[in-house]
């Protein structure tokens, strides 16, 4: 690509904006490592490698909200990825017009939506029917996959939150997967029909053609996931025991800083362990966002030829 | 036999005019060469063979188009496409797929191979059709972002031909090629009339004077001319046609 005085310079001007985004960035991860280090100092790895949450005594490991958040968040991803794809190809090829508009616009409005929504939703209708209809069944079913080994007792689990916080992350997944679907040159569309493609093979080849795309989206919608707090709070149960099976109540760290934040300064290292927690979760996100960004945009440059 | 009969077809944009009463007849198993200025219509008149032009937005079609004797704007247009092949003007080799996958994907959707050995028949024989075979025997594997544009081109023209389709629509198949290659392409062209009828936009009076059987001339949506490419060269009837065989225009 060649660029003319005016872009270069257009570029340059944006230059003092991108990197200060990109210094907040490293600010904020360096703000939270001072934080950390106290922690860090004091337990070490014991701080990963054990589940407990006791300030009165001093007593920390945040092993099991780890698991927990990336559990929840993979859940979530493969949520969203079972909800956005079919989404994103009725909006974009089997709606028309009217109906169209009023299916995008409910998208959009279910992105902008604020979490607690979400969260109340969940915890009231969400839950008891994944554990009637989801958790129930598959722990008859399946008891002898460790995944499933447990009976849901209460709905409230890793499982649970899972679901809702992939539900609430399926507009902005959407959003990409639609974004990227809709970004491919209409010369590959073409290519489909003239080669005597049917609707829904067109549909398949330019979905395996965006594949890079919907993977970046994916990441980004799991580092969002991982993020996500209040939906968290209200169905993940609250539980630092550390169970292989995802019908049982756990919690993630944002639960966790969230629930037990506002008191940790009572305590010598509460405050710090969990900054410890945080940097890792924002660590693991920023690298996931950005890795997803890369292959958005070589996917971009590769199909615009 | 007619492999294409245009009649009084007219095509409109929103409210753009862009072909005005265009009658053609196409013989079958011939090369028929449609030339004219850049705008006049042809890739829009070559969309309407084979119905992409459904997804132009905005667009009414009127008239009456038979195409290899079945009703072409009333027939259900996926059964029709996949009698028909086409090479776009800008070549548009799929990116996810290897060269190999790329020519095999058009046989598989047509169901013209049976089995994986019929398959790896039918994409050498298109490649060689193409005269890509030589130079990526030895890389079949790899993807086209690999390949320069004329073998992309003639990539996608491998890929139209293992469709095994009754007409091939080719919408200026050399514009990207080298002479040479484009002399292999035009012969391959010339080659393949026993099996298909040709369908080709060119905007080089030497191209169609080698390839052409038929030449039709599109000037602003209208056919001013058409016949037989040698009374045509000899004897054009307008003076755009004159021009444009000349390569004036
Ligand atoms: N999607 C579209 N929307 C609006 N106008 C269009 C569209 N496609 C084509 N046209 C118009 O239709 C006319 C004919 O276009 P067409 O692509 O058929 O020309 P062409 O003869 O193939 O030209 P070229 O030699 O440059 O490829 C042009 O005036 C063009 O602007
Ligand atoms: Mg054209």
């Amino acid at each position: 690509m060649r660029l003319s005085k005016k872009d270069k310079l257009f570029l340059l001007s944006l230059l003092p904006l991108a990197t200060s985004v990109l210094a907040l960035l490293i600010l904020i991860i360096f703000a939270i490592l001072l934080r950390s280090l106290q922690a860090i100092n004091k337990f070490g790895l014991e701080l990963l490698v054990s589940s407990v949450w006791s300030p009165e005594q001093e007593i920390y490991g945040v092993l099991a909200p780890l698991i927990g958040s990336l559990a929840t968040s993979v859940i979530a991803t493969l949520t969203a990825l079972i909800l956005s794809i079919p989404l994103a190809i009725a909006a974009s090829e089997y709606l028309k017009g009217f109906i169209k508009n009023v299916f995008s616009s409910l998208i959009e409005l279910a992105g902008g939506m604020p979490t607690i929504i979400y969260a109340v939703w969940a915890s009231e209708y969400l839950v008891p029917f994944l554990k009637t209809y989801v958790m129930e069944p598959l722990h008859r079913l399946l008891p002898f996959i460790p995944l499933f080994s447990c009976k849901p007792i209460t709905g409230f689990s890793i499982f649970a939150a899972g679901v809702a916080i992939g539900i609430s992350v399926v507009p902005y997944v959407t959003a990409l997967i639609l974004e990227s679907y809709n970004s491919i040159p209409a010369m590959y569309k073409e290519a489909c029909y003239g080669i005597g493609a049917y609707r829904h093979e067109a549909v398949s080849i330019l979905l395996s053609l965006s594949r890079p795309a919907i993977v970046a989206s994916l990441l980004l919608g799991f580092a969002r996931a991982l993020g996500e707090t209040t939906i968290a709070v209200t169905t993940v149960g609250s539980s630092m025991y550390l169970s292989s099976c995802l019908f049982a109540p756990g919690y993630t760290v944002a639960a966790l800083i969230a629930t037990q934040f506002a008191n940790a300064n009572l305590y010598m290292y509460a405050e710090s362990v969990l900054y410890t927690a945080a940097l890792i979760v924002t660590v693991i996100a920023t690298i996931l966002s950005f890795y997803g960004s890369v292959i958005m945009v070589r996917w971009r440059s590769r199909i615009v030829v | 036999m007619l492999a294409v009969e245009i009649e009084h077809l007219n095509v409109y944009i929103r409210h753009a005019h862009i072909l005005k009463n265009v009658t053609l007849r196409i013989p079958k198993n011939t090369v028929f060469v449609i030339m004219g200025p850049s705008g006049s219509g042809k890739t829009t008149l070559l969309k309407v063979i084979n119905r992409l032009i459904d997804f132009t937005e905005g667009v009414r079609v009127e008239g009456v188009v038979r195409v290899l004797d079945i009703d072409a704007l009333k027939a259900d247009p996926y059964e029709l496409r996949k009698r028909i092949g086409m090479v776009f003007q800008t070549p548009n080799p799929f990116p996810h797929l290897t060269i190999y996958e790329n020519v095999a994907i058009a046989a598989k959707l047509n169901g013209v191979a049976r089995s994986k050995r019929e398959l790896d028949e039918i994409v050498r024989w298109a490649l060689e059709k193409a005269m890509l075979w030589d130079e990526v025997k030895h890389r079949l594997h790899a993807y086209p972002h690999q390949l320069s544009g004329g073998q992309r081109q003639r990539l996608c023209l491998a890929r139209a031909l293992a469709m095994k389709p009754e007409i091939l629509l080719l919408d200026e198949p050399t514009a990207n090629i080298d002479p040479i290659n484009a002399r292999k392409l035009e012969e391959a062209i010339v080659s393949l009339k026993d099996e298909v009828t040709v369908v080709m936009v060119t905007h080089s009076p030497h191209q169609a004077a080698r390839v052409a059987d038929y030449i039709a001339v599109l000037y602003d949506g209208r056919v001013v001319e058409q016949g037989p490419a040698q009374q045509l060269f000899l004897r054009p009837s307008t003076e755009i046609t004159q021009k444009l065989l000349r390569g004036e225009m």
